[in-house]
């Protein structure tokens, strides 16, 4: 039997994922949030997915839509889990562009500066 | 079975980095808006266009579903680092289907949006565009460059695309960074010429 | 002399009548056993005709009923008849009738067998193309509410193709997935999926062992039907535990529940049909049917996993025990999250393509002198914008074509058209590109679902509030989009 490399997509559906839920805990994900795990949590208790977002998210910092599609999970799942894991301490974000601190003029800058450096 | 992932610098940011930005690389079918992301991505595209028909595939002739190759397509989805604390990330979408909540997240905080047009098929690219306008997101149009594909004078391109004055019309191919690369820097002048208010990035629904 | 002649006819006369007595005496004994004959032969004949009603009044219809229930078939009623060529006959009429019973039962068996397969299988292909309609709506829309209805339907969906799979596996279908090697914890968190009351199942443990790819479904099946009966036969508020054991020589998942507990003979005919030895008769499945031990049992046999619920449960209810083999264990190594350089994970999708090959590439910018030959247009322009068809969804409206659209306010509602216009000459540049109409920004695209389709001037400047409340339309989506007729690609109407 060759083991295959790809999980099998559709046999554990996403209400079994979540519980239930369809709402995260918080509405503080974006597409581009950034998410890095913490180091000092125990992992036991986790669910699967869990698990393995955490260990997706423990070498470094990754963006939601990237986690989601690491995993193949849908993005809207993926919210659910990250904010449990946030609330249990195990997940920090990051803000998404943080409109508020950062004028656009000068993110636009910033953007455009490290555009034209990679000419 | 699940071992952590390798420490492979390419899969994971920077650890100073902590600004993400958002462009949307908009377009019909086979305008080259994977091919672009990709161009410019530092880490492989993430892109679905999984055949559903694996997962649910159906062995046993069952009626109605034996032979039907459903796929998902794709949100083209790139990174590019710009600095030690910025990163960019480019979401590529077909943007024509009506929209869809993915989209709205898509779309909210993006800075704005590159629309990659093939002027072989011009009028493709019109319901994206008006989709854009209407929900006020800034655009650039990029005419992606396909070998055998007519040329036309800018001024006639933009008057069949009815474009302002002031939106910015380059011809870019999408196989080539510098390129693309081009085509992303003509689109954020023009956003920045903008007055910061008008930047949807800055505005939360 | 003359004295002799009176003599001898006295003697005459006296042989005469002693002859006449004797011939009275031997008729009377003749007529006597005449009479005795007749009598038996009519008894007998009478017995042998109430033999023959009672074949047919009684012994024929308790064996018609003997091949439905365990009910006893009565013998002769007149016990001489034991042993006679009558008898046999009988006997012979019995086993012939019971031969064409049996025939006609089992043929009556089979037709609906494959009725009801066929009939399943149909509803079975139509839960499984749901279910990709369904994980392709979840992967679309990022919206909780959209989400949570997404749910509730994928939930619904998942129980109706799990019984239509386990009827058709009673009438002698397979379970009709082929599924790649899995880990034993995504198999029973699949079967929870298929159940109910899947909230209430817990699995504790997880074991590093997979189930090879033939046995993912049946087992998948096999241990839904399991979960289901522990929750159905507890407590609404007590929890289905199920554990997975490696054991020296397979796997074993163990199910707890709080229940009620199976009595002795429960347990044997649990026991019985688990074990998958007696044919399925799906006409005594009972009602409402009772099919789920009867399909274990059938998936047990054909693909050499063990179940047993004799046990009972630290909880007081039934211990079910599905027992792999090492024959259906596997290893495997996933390749996520971990990402090696140059892994491609996936993204949810944003739109649904149907027959879009595999890693086709979207973009087909073509190195210079290589030609193009599905976009070569001939004669340079090319107006007919329909690429090529691998390339296109079937299902995506080509919104473009229709001059009319960017005209006729009425006409934005619609669903695009797909036909391709040709555009006049004022809708086209001089170089014959075609032309566009620049569209406004919606404030709120329900007060004025038109407003975009109208030439409109230049966006100005906008404020903030304006801006907002741009980007509140958006959230609440165009109508146009709402009242598109393509709801079946996914769209929430919410």
């Amino acid at each position: 039997m060759t083991p295959s490399r790809k999980r099998e997509k559709g046999l554990v559906r996403p209400y079994v994922v979540t519980d239930g839920r369809a709402h995260p805990t918080r509405n503080t994900f974006d597409l581009v949030t950034l998410v890095i795990a913490a180091t000092d949590r125990p992992l036991s208790g986790l669910s699967p997915e869990e698990l393995r977002m955490m260990r997706l998210c423990r070498p470094g910092a990754l963006s939601v839509a990237e986690v989601a599609g690491h995993l193949a999970l849908p993005v809207s799942v993926t919210k659910v889990l990250l904010g449990d894991l946030v609330d249990s301490g195990h997940i920090i974000t990051r803000a998404p562009v943080p409109a508020a601190q950062l004028p656009d003029a000068q993110l636009l800058q910033e953007v455009l500066d490290g555009l034209r450096a990679r000419l | 079975m699940d071992s952590a992932p390798a420490s492979d610098g390419q899969v994971y940011l920077r650890t100073t980095v902590r600004t993400a930005a958002k462009l949307l690389v908009v377009g019909h079918f086979a305008v080259g808006k994977t091919t672009f992301v990709g161009t410019l991505s530092e880490i492989r595209p993430l892109r679905t266009e999984e055949t559903m028909t694996q997962a649910g595939a159906v062995v046993d002739d069952l009626a109605g579903v034996n032979g039907k190759t459903t796929t998902t397509v794709a949100m083209d989805f790139g990174r590019l680092t710009l600095s030690d604390q910025l990163v960019l990330y480019l979401f590529g979408t077909p943007g024509q289907q009506r929209f869809t909540r993915l989209w709205q997240d898509m779309t909210r905080g993006a800075l704005g949006a590159l629309v990659l047009a093939d002027t072989r098929r011009l009028q493709e690219s019109f319901d994206v565009m008006g989709r854009l306008e209407e929900h006020g997101v800034p655009y650039a149009v990029a005419v992606n460059h396909f070998d055998g594909a007519p040329s036309f004078p800018q001024e006639e391109i933009r008057e069949a695309l009815d474009l302002l004055p002031e939106t910015p019309l380059v011809v870019c191919d999408a196989r080539d960074r510098i390129s693309a690369t081009r085509a992303l820097i003509r689109l954020v002048q023009y956003l920045q010429t903008r007055t910061a208010t008008t930047s949807i990035a800055q505005e939360r629904v | 002399m003359t004295q002799q002649i009176p003599e001898v006819l006295f003697w005459c006369v006296v042989a005469a009548l002693l002859t006449t007595a004797v011939l009275l005496l031997r008729q009377r004994g003749l007529t006597a056993n005449a009479v005795k004959r007749n009598a038996l032969l009519e008894g007998s004949l009478r017995a042998r005709d109430e033999e023959a009603r009672h074949l047919v009044e009684v012994r024929l219809p308790a064996l018609a009923n003997s091949m439905h229930q365990p009910v006893p078939v009565p013998g002769l009623l007149d016990e001489r008849l034991t042993g006679t060529a009558y008898a046999q006959n009988l006997h012979r009429v019995m086993e012939q009738f019971a031969g064409a019973a049996e025939k006609a039962q089992a043929r009556a068996d089979q037709s609906a067998k494959s009725a009801l397969k066929a009939a399943m299988r149909t509803l079975q292909g139509l839960a499984n193309e749901q279910q990709l309609s369904i994980s392709d709506m979840q992967d679309r829309h990022d919206h909780p509410d959209v989400l949570r209805d997404l749910l509730e339907i994928d939930h619904a969906n998942s129980q109706f193709g799990r019984r239509a799979q386990a009827i058709a596996v009673l009438c002698g279908s397979w379970p009709g997935r082929q599924r790649a090697a899995s880990p034993l914890t995504d198999v029973v968190r699949g079967a929870k999926s298929r159940i109910r009351d899947y909230r209430r199942v817990q699995v504790r443990t997880q074991i590093d062992v997979a189930v090879v790819s033939r046995a993912v479904e049946p087992v998948v099946l096999a241990v839904a039907e399991l979960l289901d009966n522990a929750a159905r036969h507890s407590q609404p508020n007590t929890t289905v535990e199920v554990n997975l054991q490696p054991a020296h020589n397979g796997a074993c998942v163990v199910i707890d529940d709080a229940g009620v507990g199976m009595d002795g003979q429960e347990a044997q005919q649990a026991g019985t049909l688990l074990s998958g030895r007696r044919r399925v008769d799906i006409n005594r499945l009972g009602d409402p049917p009772r099919f789920g031990f009867a399909v274990i049992g059938v998936l047990a046999q054909r693909y050499g996993f063990k179940v047993s619920v004799d046990t009972r449960s630290p909880y007081g209810g039934v211990r079910a025990v599905l027992f792999l083999p090492s024959a259906l264990l596997t290893h495997v190594d996933l390749d996520e999250p971990a990402l090696p350089a140059g892994s491609v994970p996936s993204v949810p999708s944003v739109a649904p393509a149907r027959s879009v090959p595999v890693a086709q590439p979207e973009a087909r910018p073509v190195p210079i002198a290589e030609p193009l030959p599905d976009h070569a247009p001939a004669g340079g322009r090319a107006r007919a914008a329909q690429p090529s068809a691998p390339d296109r969804p079937a299902t995506e409206p080509d919104s473009f074509a229709d001059p009319d659209r960017f005209t006729d306010p009425d006409r934005f509602a619609e669903p695009p058209t797909r036909a391709h216009a040709h555009p006049q000459s004022e809708s086209e540049t001089a170089g014959g590109l075609p032309k566009r109409r620049r569209r406004r920004p919606v404030a709120d695209p329900q007060a004025s679902p038109a407003a975009g389709d109208r030439p409109a001037d230049p966006p100005a400047e906008r404020s903030v509030h304006e801006t907002a409340q741009r980007m509140g339309a958006f959230a609440r989506g165009t109508r146009s989009g709402r009242a598109a007729a393509h709801d079946d690609e996914g769209n929430p109407l919410s």
